[in-house]
């Protein structure tokens, strides 16, 4: 059932957004504040209306028909048009965006069609910080930064800032685990013509169950999964229940990774961390080496929520930089730039400091 | 009529020839101004003539003829056994003088003292009155003063005096003055045995002189060849060397070969020969000994060096000089040692030794410190190690700041969404599987001792180095 969703303040008839610093929803124009409860009467509205009308989505047949293209976006050659209902323009979007920006009027869109029913997210992360403070966390990243060129600070422009609500999967899982180590315990001695070394090896096994929770997996293809890790942790004190309300004012895509791709990335984290946990319960040893684990989860739910991200395109110098911005903790994951110079100015500094030191030693 | 003339005669005999014992003149402190102040003796004798009179002068009429004639007995037993004066003298006044320099004087202006160094020793009894009583005892010269050092003759502990003591309160002077013969003569006795031997009489460390050693500076003491290593030619030859060192420089070199160590250490024998035979020129008591222990076959024969001494420390440093795997100086006694050229071996050090002395000499009269300088190739070495620890260093701190520079990375572990006490053991064994010993071989090839710096028993501080040829 495909909507498009633009909430109107009533009083004005201006764009409501989603505000971070007052956590509830703004009008644009006239700052009249509303609460969720206020809005969902709009969104009921909106998806009453939408039983009538025509997918925006395109199909590849469709397409060939109206002579596009179906190359798009790095997706299945799907696209989805609709149309703005504040000035009528006639936008494309990726098939996957859930909620946008019209281009011409700024005015925001919510495509409920992709966010309801089995598409539907479970929560939500509310953004927290709006784009100044995305840009200031990004500046309070490159403080103390030894290597940043100087320049960076003052010279770096800020091509595109989006604030992106980012698909993602949260697995919680038990896990069963069976872990076998190899441990060795050392003795030496010596007598007037020989050094000893005794190793003694052990065979140890451990077996248990252990659980975690929130482990959260991108799953949104275009999105880079190393900035998404990047920006861990989210605090899931703030997650609230999934409203349509929330996107307003930002972009937002839905998953195109499904749960069962993503929970191997999952498993992989949970495996290496219960084999930590269970190491380190072997003591006593000189040397513990795993030989073989046997991890397997059970109970395991996910849930499928929308977290906040700021991401920033930067320019420097002629080359890009990207760096997302953990739109709830202001927490940025991005590669700075290096000074060359920098560094061979540490190096040699360090080198000629320590090397001092270490005449005292060369001379004895 | 004629055992009459026979009874007169043979009395006018005994009166003629007790002529000459009255007639001997009295030798007094004051009295006896001799024309130089402090005539040196010389070698072989005392410039004094020994006789009876001039070596037991009893002023106070102490003792009786027989007496007299038995000490001046033990006297000359000691002067030939020991080339050492002694002299016993009692006066009734000590002529205003104190007896320190009473006693002093009167063995320095009458011309006592055997050999160049003047060695002796006096006992001086002076009797006042019976109420005012009191003894000295002074010795002179290198042996003279080591024999009877102020410890030795401390009044109130001193083992001299304690034995003398009550016998002179007793009033026993004679016996008094045999103690006193009779112990000088044993310490004089100990005291030789020490040198050839290597095990001194005294426990305790003679502190050296200012001016040369505590002991004479002969070629037998100073070229101890106990294994007979030597020609007598070579030991000339090198006690000669040793002598323009000890010119040059006012430093001892001591050259010791031996077939018995007397089951120490190496490093001890050597320091302990060093130390407690009074080597060492000057109150610090610089000095170097090259020791060889020849007994045992090819590859069991020990040299070692010490060094004492500021000069001697510095110039034959543990660390580099005397190290004996790589220092400059047993890298060309080695291949000598081990060929069995002892001699060349001795008189390559003893070169060495010149020319480092020369060194040294030359870097303090320029103001320098004296030590000895490693060489360019040591110091390169140890450059290049610094530089490359350095860089290590270096390497891993701009890497630990670079990583800071992206913060995009995937993560690997799931460690912070650990639910928090949802950890169970539930099956934890630890079986015993096998057990494997290995082992690897000392190198037996420990050529070099233990030496370095390190404080000898006596309480010296040395430099050695040595090991096994």
């Amino acid at each position: 059932m495909a909507g498009l969703l633009e909430y109107k303040c009533p009083n004005c008839g201006g764009h409501i957004k989603f505000d971070t610093a007052a956590q509830s929803f703004k009008c644009e124009f006239c700052d009249s504040v509303f609460t969720q409860e206020q809005l969902a009467s709009q969104k009921t509205e909106a998806e009453a209306k939408a039983q009538n009308e025509k997918s925006p989505d395109v199909s590849a047949a469709e397409a060939e028909q109206y002579g596009w293209t179906t190359e798009s976006n790095g997706t299945l050659g799907e696209m989805s048009v609709y149309s703005c209902q504040s000035c009528g323009a006639q936008i494309t979007t990726d098939v996957n965006t859930v909620a946008s920006k019209c281009p011409y009027c700024d005015s925001p869109v919510i495509m409920t069609g992709k966010v309801s029913g089995l598409n539907k997210p479970n929560c939500v992360i509310p953004f927290k910080l709006d784009g100044k403070q995305a840009g200031n966390a990004l500046k309070s990243f490159c403080r103390k930064k030894v290597f940043l060129p100087s320049k960076f600070i003052t010279e770096h422009k800020i091509s595109e800032m989006k604030g992106v609500y980012v698909p993602f999967w949260i697995f919680d899982a038990d896990v069963n685990a069976n872990l076998e180590f190899e441990a060795t315990r050392v003795r030496r001695w010596s007598d007037k013509d020989y050094n000893y070394t005794e190793t003694s090896y052990y065979n140890v096994t451990r077996g248990g169950t252990i659980g975690y929770a929130g482990i959260p997996v991108d799953a949104s293809k275009s999105m880079p999964d190393d900035y998404m890790d990047g920006i861990e942790p989210f605090d899931y004190n703030d997650m609230k229940a999934f409203d349509p309300a929330f996107l307003a004012g930002f972009m937002a895509d839905k998953y195109d990774v499904e749960s069962s791709e993503a929970f191997p990335r999952a498993e992989k984290r949970i495996k290496n961390s219960t084999e930590a946990a269970f190491a380190r319960t072997v003591k006593g040893y000189d040397s513990v080496v795993p030989r073989s684990s046997f991890i397997k989860p059970y109970n395991s739910t996910y849930k499928y929520a929308m977290l906040p991200v700021w991401l920033l395109n930067a320019a420097y110098e002629g080359k890009k930089y990207l760096y997302a911005v953990n739109g709830q903790t202001g927490r940025v994951s991005g590669t700075l730039p290096v000074d060359k110079k920098k560094i061979a100015l540490m190096f040699a500094g360090i080198t000629a400091g320590i090397t001092a030191i270490l005449q005292y030693f060369v001379f004895r | 009529m004629k055992r009459i003339i026979s009874l007169l005669a043979a009395f006018a005999v005994v009166l003629v020839m007790s002529v000459p014992a009255f007639a001997a003149p009295e030798v007094t402190g004051t009295a006896g101004e001799y024309e130089n102040s402090d005539p040196a003796g010389v070698d072989g004798g005392s410039v004094i003539e020994f006789t009876q009179s001039n070596y037991v002068v009893d002023n106070a009429d102490l003792f009786t003829d027989d007496e007299e004639t038995a000490l001046f007995e033990k006297i000359t037993e000691i002067r030939n056994e020991h080339e050492f004066d002694i002299v016993c003298l009692t006066t009734t006044s000590t002529d205003g003088k104190e007896d320190a320099d009473y006693t002093d004087d009167f063995f320095d202006y009458n011309g006592y003292g055997y050999g160049v160094d003047r060695d002796g020793a006096i006992m001086m009894l002076c009797i006042a009155s019976e109420d005012d009583r009191s003894v000295y005892i002074s010795g002179r010269g290198s042996v003279g003063t080591d024999v009877f050092s102020s410890a030795v003759l401390d009044f109130d502990e001193g083992p001299v005096f304690k034995e003398l003591k009550p016998l002179l309160s007793a009033g026993d002077y004679y016996d008094a003055e045999m103690k006193f013969l009779e112990t000088a003569d044993e310490r004089l006795a100990g005291r030789k045995s020490a040198v050839s031997t290597g095990e001194y009489a005294y426990t305790s460390d003679p502190a050296g002189v200012e001016d040369g050693s505590v002991i004479e500076f002969t070629q037998s003491n100073y070229v101890v060849d106990n294994a007979d290593a030597f020609t007598d030619s070579e030991e000339a030859a090198l006690f000669e060397k040793i002598t323009a060192i000890r010119t040059k420089y006012k430093f001892d070199v001591v050259i010791l070969t031996t077939l018995s160590m007397n089951g120490k250490k190496a490093v001890d024998y050597t320091d302990d020969f060093f130390d407690y035979n009074g080597y060492g020129y000057g109150v610090d008591r610089d000095g170097v000994i090259l020791m060889l222990c020849l007994a045992g076959g090819e590859g069991n024969r020990d040299v070692h060096i010490s060094g004492r001494g500021s000069v001697g420390r510095n110039v034959f440093n543990s660390k580099y000089v005397l190290n004996f795997d790589n220092g400059p100086i047993f890298k060309e006694l080695k291949p000598l040692l081990s060929a069995g050229r002892y001699y060349d071996a001795e008189m390559k050090f003893l070169e060495m030794a010149d020319e480092r002395l020369g060194w040294y000499a030359d870097d303090i009269a320029n103001g320098g410190t004296g030590k000895v300088p490693y060489p360019a190739s040591v110091i390169l070495k140890r450059e290049l190690i610094a530089v490359a620890v350095a860089m290590v260093i270096a390497f891993f701190v701009v890497s630990m700041f670079k990583k800071t520079m992206k913060t995009n990375r995937i993560r690997t572990s799931a460690g912070n969404y650990e639910k928090p006490g949802s950890m169970r053991v539930t099956t934890s064994n630890e079986y015993f599987v096998r057990k494997q010993v290995s082992r690897t071989a000392i190198p037996k090839n420990e050529s070099s001792d233990s030496s370095g710096d390190h404080t000898s028993s006596s309480g010296a501080s040395h430099s050695g180095g040595g090991g096994k040829f």
